[in-house]
């Protein structure tokens, strides 16, 4: 039954298949012309996606804000004004931000945030436009494009004139999409003439004109009241060949609503599904909106018949219902509201809808009246019950005060118990008001709600926020009515929190008060511990016991009896929070007894219990008791270690049996386990040497399994003969139970197939008895390249029976990977009908779709609609209708369909899966795909839940490669026209191209991560009146290598010239040798605060490093904090210096000194300043140091910190001097966290040193790293072996590898190379290229940190 | 710190309504066990409800006698309850 449903929906998109063909050829991408116009509809500018990933080098606070506006954006299209404020504290406490974070912020202050005034964003959107000028914050036309548009999103009434010049005036050229906004602009006022004037003067200029300016013009008429000629704009475009979108119809429509030319709307309508264009939810409510905002309300249940709810409707009705909230439309918002999908709970029972409308009606000032009216039809309805319950908390929360009392008051008279923290609230908004009458007046309204203000609303709410004397204070809650009782005991609570104990002290003891012992407990406590003052401590402690009588006033339970002993023993006993209470604790009881106060025996016991080994003679005697006790550390003691042989590689082996049989040793067990991993390995000369030596010994018998090794091994060497020969023999020795691994059965059958013997295989695999192993990885793609190579051969018949035979025996777990060649043996042969019939063969045997891209791009190519529509059908059933269709979209994309692949994107309810979109890109990009880039990025325009920063990136890189800079610039131009923020990634990319092109850059190029944390704030520049023409001038001095003019303008004018600039100089003065020179410079930019490009400042503490200047580097250190260090390894480089100027012994001496030194607060620190790349140097300079370096380590170890013996052990490692640092493994650094051993993956590849790599990956067989280390490790030891061009090693590896890890833990270009050398040896590659973006997190892994 | 009286009966709770402050809280839990103390927190600048709080049982039986409960309901809002993962101070 679905599948019906389901196939009459496919045939829209496939329908008009077949007649689009011949007149959509693909579309030719051009930056600028009119086919990459977009789409934007004019009446009522829609929530577009902020479609951004910014990325992770900036401020880390200020990007993760960023970051979860989007997301918020992406789920609902809006996000609220006070995560925008935010943003903008953040921007302001960093003082900086870079183009494409400003960027983002600007964008946010429009329809984004549907819940405010447009007054109120706009107003946002100025203030977030001064701060960035203010920072100083580098804006382009792009900045300009997004303030045009918040504009225009506003309805703001700027002038278009003025906007022109001051982008004049900033020496910035308006482009295309900064013209067709100000048409917009005119048309909003009607202003027909005005718009023609850009239009023409854009005509002069050649800016292509696209259908975003006729959705425009069709606007601007509508708003001058003249449909005939709005509606006349559809044929002008049909004049230029642009076809109306649902958003040229969509604006049409909203001319007519505003009209109530409701016949009309209902024709238009009409014609849209004639034409086939699809209008959505948020079309249909944008006319709802026009009709609303015009006085034609009475049109609107008409157009709310028509929605058709798809996912995403609730979204969209929210955003309208706040906007027509905010105009004053509250029976057209309701009516919406009442259109909405409401979800079913569990029960069955439906959830509620409405809580964002009540909280909008606060928000929006709306009247006591208005606000219960709708909370009542609410609850009638059933739709929302608690109405009146949140509007209150939302009026408290906004602090919207006189409202709130009138809540109040209707929930009161709903018996709605009315309680002390609903008033919170109020009080801490009326807390600026320093006279503290605000919060006198709550307290007051409080007792007309019969709430007597309790000790916690004094405690917490009401004494912390009043200022003044103590006097003052009491005086001012007296006026609250508040009894003189409550308000003392606060107060004195509250002075002691703020460690004011001797003004507590003078309240307590002049007025008389019942002082809560549980809420001065431990406030008393501390406030002594801060201050020392134990005779204020007294006073209070004897005020509280003198009015514990007064209890009886507060308590219900009249036969309380007090014990006042027992309340001063808790107060001792309370002392003991602190460690060092011994002390203070004489001195309080001796006080105590002078006061005359006595403790209870039960106070007296538990304080002796917890002063334990504390207790003094002094205290035991004022106590009258003692009591002792004595631990004895144990200390640790060491194991002793050792690989087992079972753990051991090959090297480790061989070298054990060499040294045992030197001592006459008997080695047969372990020759044993050598064979096996001779076998493993492949090796067949070593193997056949070995048995042929043991053969001789006495004592070792050739057993059936090592025969079977031998023939698995002599197979695996294509040689037939030599395996059946071994097979015989295994066949004979285990006559009782002879079995032989499916895996060698496979493989020697498939070597009888290579050689064309297709029946001895067959006969082999049915009738050889076998053993089930596990089958892993390197099983099934043995399998696979057996039943491949028949069908590469075309051999269908062959490959049938094989496959058959396979099933029948159970030699495979069916996958599509093994399904496969049974598709492709078709398609070698062209043959689509019996492919296809293979295919729905899978499908309805084994519920798998193999080989269904190719297949389904054939019949896209030879146009086969019906085909299609079979094989998606047939997809449909396994992978469901979503998949299926996005497998869809990329397979037309692929063969330049794009018209097609659009449709089915724009499938109303087509859930996002952005992941996908991206893995296609990238597959793309990478295989030089750039016209199923293009047709992506064309197909999925103004889809705003897709996020397409991806797309343009991937395309970007595409262009780079063509080395085509004028349809890179146009990407850059085109995003803005969509509305999309380009990431730093895209501008640094994109910046340094056009940079090496010689042309000049329209944009500030982020500049790299370092500079983005300005240490002080005094970094910034201030403007010059020309600076871009100061900056000029430095910047070609700079060109000219006139470095002595540039160091002397640098010391003139130090302000001005940037970072970047300065940088640059240090670069240019250190290739020139003057590194002292290069120096100042760097110490003039730490002296201000801001520290050189990261990448040159390295170089520079490289270079002085390298000439031993170690007070140099220390002068610079002083200068850095921990994180600036951290990031340019200073550390490192300061090891380095100290080795070149021959100091090692001196600087590990003063590492040994740091962590004698270490205390638990600096520990950190000292752990961070360990140099563990440089501290290899000095092993490797000064072996003699080898010992101090080992005890010094020790002494880390012993605080918890192995990085150091980390370095030790990585030296023996490399060394070879296995016991050593199998040792050092053992005893510290096996269950440690965090290994590294970057420097033994550096050496290896240095070296290409296949022998060590290999050791190494053996070693984290046995070691607790994450799957990310060991993919690292594999990445080496491939590359390793691509460079030694050890072709079949290196198949071998990655097969190893794969049983061990994901394949997206190894790193892309390894696989990727290893995919060469499959296809160098005709081997197909079937493993999924890992995604770049893994593999870098991967690469960081283990970096050290 | 000083001495460890073993476990604590530390309820984390959820979902509190903004009209719940600590006496109701206590008052509901102190049916399944003795509650010592039952707080909600409230945002120190805002004054406003945060929506969770803590229940600490004076002993076992009433702490895992709360959890029993599939659906704790309080002034008609389901709440979320869990022991608290510092069980131990």
């Amino acid at each position: 039954m679905a599948s019906i449903l389901r196939s009459s929906k496919f045939v829209r998109y496939i329908a008009g298949f077949a007649k689009n063909v011949v007149v959509s050829t693909p579309r030719e991408f051009d930056g600028n012309l009119l086919n990459a116009a977009t789409v934007q509809c004019y009446c009522g500018a829609l929530p577009r996606s902020l479609a951004t990933q910014t990325s992770a080098q900036h401020d880390q606070s200020l990007d993760r804000r960023l970051k979860s506006l989007d997301q918020d954006v992406r789920k609902s299209g809006r996000i609220s004004r006070r995560d925008i404020e935010d943003v903008l504290e953040e921007i302001r406490n960093a003082r900086s931000a870079t183009s494409s974070q400003s960027l983002l912020v600007i964008r946010c202050c429009g329809t984004l945030v549907p819940d405010e005034m447009p007054e109120i964003r706009t107003k946002l959107v100025q203030e977030i436009w001064n701060t960035l000028n203010k920072l100083n914050v580098p804006m382009d036309v792009s900045h300009y494009n997004a303030l045009l548009r918040v504009y225009l999103e506003n309805e703001h009434l700027f002038s278009p004139t003025e906007f022109l010049s001051e982008m004049e005036s900033k020496g910035i050229e308006p482009n295309r999409v900064t013209y067709q906004r100000l048409i917009s602009r005119y048309c909003y006022d009607g202003d027909i003439e005005g718009a023609t004037k850009i239009l023409e003067y854009m005509r002069e200029k050649q800016m292509p004109v696209n259908e975003n300016v006729f959705n425009a013009l069709i606007y601007g008429h509508s708003q001058a009241g003249d449909m005939d000629s709005a509606h006349g704009i559809l044929s002008v475009m049909a004049q230029a060949g642009l076809e109306p979108s649902a958003d040229t119809y969509t604006t049409l429509l909203c001319g007519y609503a505003k009209e109530g030319r409701i016949e009309t709307i209902n024709e238009l309508i009409n014609e849209c599904e004639q034409k086939e264009v699809y209008l959505l939810d948020k079309d249909y409510l944008d006319i709802v909106y026009a009709l609303a905002t015009n006085g034609q309300s009475q049109y609107i249940p008409d157009i709310l018949s028509k929605v058709k709810k798809t996912i995403g409707y609730n979204q969209d009705a929210v955003n309208f219902i706040l906007r027509l909230i905010n105009k004053g439309q509250d029976e057209a918002a309701y009516a919406i509201l009442e259109t909405m999908v409401r979800s079913t709970r569990p029960d069955g029972s439906l959830m509620p809808v409405g809580s964002f409308f009540i909280r909008q009606l606060v928000k929006a000032d709306k009247d006591l009246e208005t606000i219960v009216k709708y909370c009542k039809k609410l609850e009638e309805k059933n739709m929302y019950q608690k109405g009146l319950h949140l509007a209150t908390e939302v009026s408290l929360e906004l602090g919207k005060e006189v409202l709130a009392y009138e809540l109040l008051n209707q929930l009161k008279q709903q018996g709605v118990e009315i309680r002390q923290h609903f008033f919170w609230p109020l009080i801490a908004s009326n807390a600026t008001d320093s006279s503290g009458k605000g919060i006198i007046r709550v307290l007051q309204k409080m007792q007309e709600f019969d709430v007597i203000p309790s000790h916690e609303t004094l405690r917490d709410w009401v004494l912390p926020k009043l200022k003044g004397k103590s006097s003052e204070v009491l005086s001012l809650l007296r006026d609250a009515n508040i009894s003189v009782g409550s308000s003392a005991c606060g107060l004195v609570t509250n002075l002691l929190i703020k460690n004011e104990i001797a003004e507590a002290a003078t309240i307590a003891s002049s007025v008389p008060a019942y002082y809560v012992p549980e809420l001065i407990r431990r406030p008393l406590t501390n406030a002594l511990y801060a201050t020392g003052d134990v005779k204020s401590y007294i006073t209070i402690l004897r005020h509280v016991y003198e009015n514990l009588k007064r209890k009886i006033n507060y308590s219900d339970n009249q036969d309380t009896t007090i014990d006042g002993a027992a309340v001063i023993g808790l107060f001792l006993n309370d002392l003991t929070i602190k460690r060092n209470y011994a002390n203070i604790l004489t001195e309080v009881l001796e006080q105590l007894a002078e006061q005359g106060l006595s403790i209870t025996t039960t106070a007296a016991e538990s304080l002796e219990s917890k002063l334990g080994e504390k207790m003094t003679d002094h205290l035991s005697g004022l106590l009258g008791r003692l009591t002792s006790g004595e631990l004895t550390p144990v200390p640790l003691s060491k194991r002793p270690v050792y690989t087992p042989y079972y753990q051991m590689n090959v090297d480790q082996l061989e070298k054990l049996v060499q040294n045992l049989e030197s001592k006459n040793v008997d080695t047969v067990g372990y020759k044993r386990r050598l064979i096996t991993l001779y076998h493993r390995e492949n090796n067949l000369e070593k193997m056949e040497a070995l048995i042929e030596q043991l053969k001789n010994s006495t004592n070792f018998e050739l057993t059936a399994g090592i025969h079977a090794i031998l023939m698995d091994t002599y197979a695996a060497h294509d040689n037939l003969e030599k395996a059946l020969e071994q097979f015989e023999v295994v066949k004979q020795k285990e006559t009782e139970e002879f079995n032989i691994d499916e895996s060698k059965i496979i493989r020697i059958a498939g070597l009888m197939i290579k050689q064309g013997k297709l029946e001895e295989a067959i006969k082999f695999l049915e009738e050889t008895p076998r053993d089930k192993g596990n089958r892993g990885y390197s099983y099934t793609s043995q399998v696979w390249r057996v039943l491949n190579s028949l069908a590469e051969n075309g051999q269908v018949e062959e490959l049938e029976r094989l496959f058959n035979t396979l099933v029948k025996n159970e030699y495979i777990d069916i996958t599509t990977v093994l399904l496969g060649p049974l598709i492709k043996v078709y398609l070698v042969k062209n043959d689509l009908d019996a492919a296809l019939q293979k295919f729905q063969w899978c499908v309805e045997q084994y519920k798998l779709t193999p080989w269904k891209n190719e297949l389904a791009c054939k019949l896209i190519q030879i146009e086969d609609a019906e085909k299609l529509q079979k094989l998606t059908d047939l997809s449909t059933i396994v992978h469901g209708e979503i998949n299926s269709l996005y497998d869809l979209v990329f397979a037309f994309v692929e063969c330049g369909r794009i018209r097609q692949a659009r449709k089915i994107l724009e499938t109303p309810g087509l859930q996002n899966r952005p992941q996908r979109i991206n893995n296609a890109c990238e597959r793309f990009q990478q295989e030089g795909l750039v016209k199923p880039l293009e047709g992506l990025k064309d197909a999925t325009r103004d889809l705003n839940h897709i996020d397409r920063t991806d797309i343009y990136y991937q395309l970007l890189l595409s262009y780079i490669k063509q080395d085509d800079s004028e349809k890179c610039l146009g990407l850059w131009t085109q995003m803005q026209e969509e509305d999309m923020a380009p990431t730093d990634q895209f501008l640094i990319k994109l910046g340094s191209f056009l940079q090496e092109k010689g042309l000049s850059v329209p944009f500030a190029i982020p500049q790299p991560k370092i500079q983005q944390r300005p240490i002080t704030a005094t970094s910034t520049v201030p403007p010059a009146v020309k600076p871009a023409q100061v900056f000029s001038t430095f910047k070609q001095k700079l060109g000219n290598e006139d470095l002595d003019w540039c160091l002397q303008y640098l010391n003139n004018q130090q302000d001005r010239v940037s970072v970047a600039d300065c940088s640059q100089l240090i670069e240019k003065l250190i290739h020139n040798d003057r590194l002292n020179d290069a120096v100042k410079v760097t110490l003039h930019l730490l002296n201000k605060g801001s520290f050189p490009v990261q990448k040159i400042f390295r170089f520079l503490l490289n270079k002085v490093a390298a000439t031993g200047q170690v007070d140099t580097l220390n002068e610079i250190g002083h200068k850095l904090n921990t994180d600036v260090k951290r990031m340019v390894s200073f550390d490192n480089r300061l090891c380095h210096a100290n080795i070149v100027a021959g100091k090692a012994k001196d600087y590990l001496e003063k590492l040994e000194n740091n962590i004698d030194n270490a205390t638990d607060e600096n520990l950190e620190i000292i752990s961070s300043e360990f140099p563990r790349g440089g501290a290899y140097g000095i092993l490797e300079k000064h072996p003699e140091l080898t010992k101090k370096f080992e005890e010094i380590g020790i002494k880390y170890a012993q605080k918890g910190v192995v990085g150091p013996l980390n370095v030790l052990w990585t030296k023996y490692f490399i060394d070879r001097e296995t016991e050593k640092a199998n040792k050092l493994w053992q005893d510290y650094l096996k269950d440690s966290p965090r290994i590294m051993f970057q420097k033994i993956i550096h050496t290896a590849r240095e070296l290409q040193d296949e022998d060590l790599i290999q050791r190494l990956t053996e070693h984290l067989k046995i070691s607790n790293v994450t799957a990310g280390a060991v993919g690292n490790v594999y990445s080496c030891y491939l590359d390793v072996l691509v460079a030694k061009n050890k072709v079949e090693d290196v198949v071998e590896t990655f097969e190893n590898a794969l049983k061990q890890v994901p394949i997206e833990n190894i790193n892309r270009t390894a696989v990727l190379r290893v995919k060469e050398i499959y296809e160098k040896l005709g081997k197909p590659f079937t493993y999924p290229i890992p995604s770049k973006n893994r593999s870098n997190v991967q690469e960081n892994d283990d970096v050290e940190s | 710190m000083a001495s460890s009286t073993g476990r604590l009966y530390k309820l984390y709770v959820s979902n509190i309504p903004w009209t719940v402050s600590h006496s109701e809280l206590r008052q509901y839990f102190s049916k399944y066990g003795p509650v010592n103390l039952a707080t909600v927190i409230f945002d120190k600048n805002t004054g406003l409800s945060r929506n969770f709080g803590f229940v600490f049982f004076g002993n076992r039986q009433g702490f895992e006698e709360a959890q029993k409960l599939i659906e704790h309901k309080l002034e008609g809002q389901v709440l979320k309850v869990a022991p608290s993962t510092q069980d131990q101070e």
